[in-house]
């Protein structure tokens, strides 16, 4: 069952901004949904939809099964969220402000009592339970705020940067607390650009760029596309003639690498599989006479996976505009006008990237 | 209503606790202390002294303050707002009728617990004693009126301007606007302006019935479109 489900879900700022771009998503129950993406590239604004706090321009928007719209407090009642660096009356307790929450909630003041004990007590602020909130650091701040989004044991739960601004254990203790939320069978969706978050807590993940979901899939198959085109070599001889060789290897220059001393580490952002890569890394260095001491394919860095899938959208721009005018023209109008590769392409350029989660 | 009563509340806190209030009300007091001792020490008539009160001291300060109450009813708080609150299970409507009514009340409140006892300890040591009990209650009718409309226009462009104290300015100088139309269509007495410099007959008890009438009437309609077009904005915008 799809828990968000979105269909070419648009939000356009005072015909000015593009904030979403026809993005389609879904969630299934009980997953921990990552959604991954570079600053302004439409995670708020997602969820700021999925609230009913904004409207979408155009698409559809689909939360718990149900249409989301502002006048929905029943809907959102079943909802927790978490903004980002959440602000609060600065004068209040946590103890006063969960218990704020509780009544607009509707919850009884007995009921309410004892969720925010126990909430506190889970987020570890019992101790810091009667001080105010003015002078609370970052992390307890959204520790405060996961509490909060808790308040109504949600059946989704959405939580936007929740690391961010905060130190290594600061991130660590909310990470933590992420994963025992996940425990139960709730679906949580966390936006972020702190991808080593995502690795630690998430089931799958989505990464959207410039308003748009250009890849989804399970955590597993990123991992996996995260090794899929990273060699790293160690080498001994003229290791400077093979550097200078480096760029050839991909006719098309798509390809990102380092060195560091003897050792270099070469990403290949083409689609081609990796055998190919290493088979032409090989070639090089029996061409350049080097001496290979170590190769190594699995670089396992989530970011690289990232950084692939970003730059591959972006070549993919013209490609999609192809599929768009096909998807228009659609079966008995006349497609002259289109060129045979844009139609060849058509039925896998306007959608995401995406991998069956079984 | 669970949401519209905890909300309500939230409000009335956060204002209790922000200095806007205190320093409005500790002008209004200090000067109507002053003003007592006046009355009490000089040759003054108590309906010029009440009406300097309300033209010199009330009517400028208060229509700052409500203003800026105003101003910052729904914009002031917006990202705080539609965070922590809208995006739980409350509703629009729930979330401006909270607002409204905690502004309307705690304005209203202020100016009623202020002007009440000062007018009556103004009128009590005056050294001449000229006012009626209507024409004091009419004449604060009127100011009160006046000064709740001037909130409400404020109330309504705080839910379509972000900048708080720009709505708050924008309230007042239309309010200034409406008062010279007024004064151009022949209409000055039902100006602000107008009101506030006819205050002295007005607490004698001099003025027309109708024309308190007409007063509270206009500026209570102002009042109510006002709340009306925070409303519908606030329901319509994207927060």
């Amino acid at each position: 069952m799809a828990v968000v489900e979105t269909t070419d879900l648009t939000k356009i700022y005072q015909k000015r901004y593009i904030a979403l771009n026809a993005l389609t998503m879904r969630v299934e129950k009980g997953t921990v949904y990552g959604l991954v993406g570079p600053n302004g590239a439409g995670k708020s604004t997602t969820f700021r939809l999925l609230l009913g706090l904004q409207r979408p321009t155009a698409g559809r928007l689909s939360v718990l099964g149900e249409t989301m719209t502002p006048e929905r407090a029943d809907l959102r009642r079943r909802i927790g969220f978490l903004p980002t660096n959440p602000t609060f009356p600065r004068h209040q307790t946590p103890i006063g402000y969960l218990e704020f929450v509780g009544s607009i909630l509707g919850m009884p003041r007995e009921r309410a009592k004892i969720q925010l004990a126990r909430l506190l007590q889970a987020v570890d602020l019992t101790a810091a339970a009667s001080q105010r909130l003015e002078g609370f650091s970052t992390g307890m701040l959204t520790r405060v705020g996961i509490a909060a989004a808790l308040m109504n044991d949600p059946e989704l739960l959405i939580l936007d940067e929740p690391t961010s601004g905060l130190d290594p254990s600061g991130r660590k203790q909310i990470i933590e607390s992420i994963r025992q939320i996940a425990g139960r069978d709730r679906t949580i969706i966390i936006a972020t650009h702190i991808l080593s978050d995502v690795e630690r807590v998430c089931t799958d993940v989505g990464i959207i760029s410039e308003g748009r979901l250009i890849y989804t899939g399970p955590m597993s198959e990123m991992r996996r596309l995260a090794r899929q085109g990273t060699i790293s070599l160690e080498l001994d001889g003229d290791v400077a003639a093979f550097a200078e060789q480096v760029p050839t290897l991909d006719e098309y220059s798509s390809l990102s690498w380092q060195r560091m001393g003897s050792e270099f580490r070469i990403t290949f952002l083409g689609t081609h599989p990796l055998e190919e890569y290493v088979r032409r890394v090989l070639q090089l260095i029996g061409r350049t006479g080097v001496e290979l001491l170590h190769l190594n394919t699995g670089a396992d860095e989530i970011e690289d996976a990232f950084l692939h899938r970003l730059e591959e959208d972006r070549s993919r721009g013209i490609q999609r505009l192809a599929a768009w005018s096909a998807s228009q023209e659609g079966p008995g109008h006349d497609g002259e006008a289109l060129s045979p590769l844009a139609r060849e392409r058509a039925p896998e350029a306007d959608q995401p990237l995406s991998v069956e989660t079984g | 209503m669970q949401a519209y009563l905890a909300i309500l509340r939230y409000d009335v806190v956060l204002l209790a606790y922000s200095w806007l209030l205190r320093i409005w009300i500790a002008v209004l007091v200090l000067a109507a202390l002053f003003f007592v001792a006046v009355a009490a020490s000089q040759e003054e008539k108590a309906s010029e002294t009440l009406a300097v009160y309300a033209a010199l001291i009330l009517a400028p300060v208060s229509a700052l303050a409500v203003a800026v109450v105003g101003g910052t009813s729904i914009s002031g708080e917006a990202a705080i707002a539609s965070d922590s609150i809208l995006a739980r299970s409350v509703t629009r409507t729930e979330y401006v009728a909270a607002k409204v009514t905690s502004r309307l009340a705690t304005a209203l409140v202020v100016l009623a617990v202020v002007l009440a006892p000062f007018a009556h300890l103004i009128v009590r040591y005056s050294s001449e004693t000229d006012t009626s009990t209507a024409g004091v209650v009419s004449g604060a009718l009127m100011v009160i009126s006046v000064l709740l409309s001037v909130l409400a226009a404020a109330m309504a462009l705080s839910a379509v301007l972000h900048n708080s104290y720009f709505s708050a300015l924008i309230a007042l100088a239309a309010s200034a606007l409406l008062g010279g139309v007024l004064y151009v269509v022949g209409l000055s007495w039902l100006s602000g302006w107008g009101v506030f410099t006819d205050l002295a007959a007005t607490f004698r008890g001099e003025t027309a019935p109708w024309r308190t009438v007409a007063v509270v009437g206009t500026y209570g309609l102002a009042c109510a479109l006002g709340v009306a077009a925070a409303f519908t904005v606030f329901r319509r915008r994207d927060l």
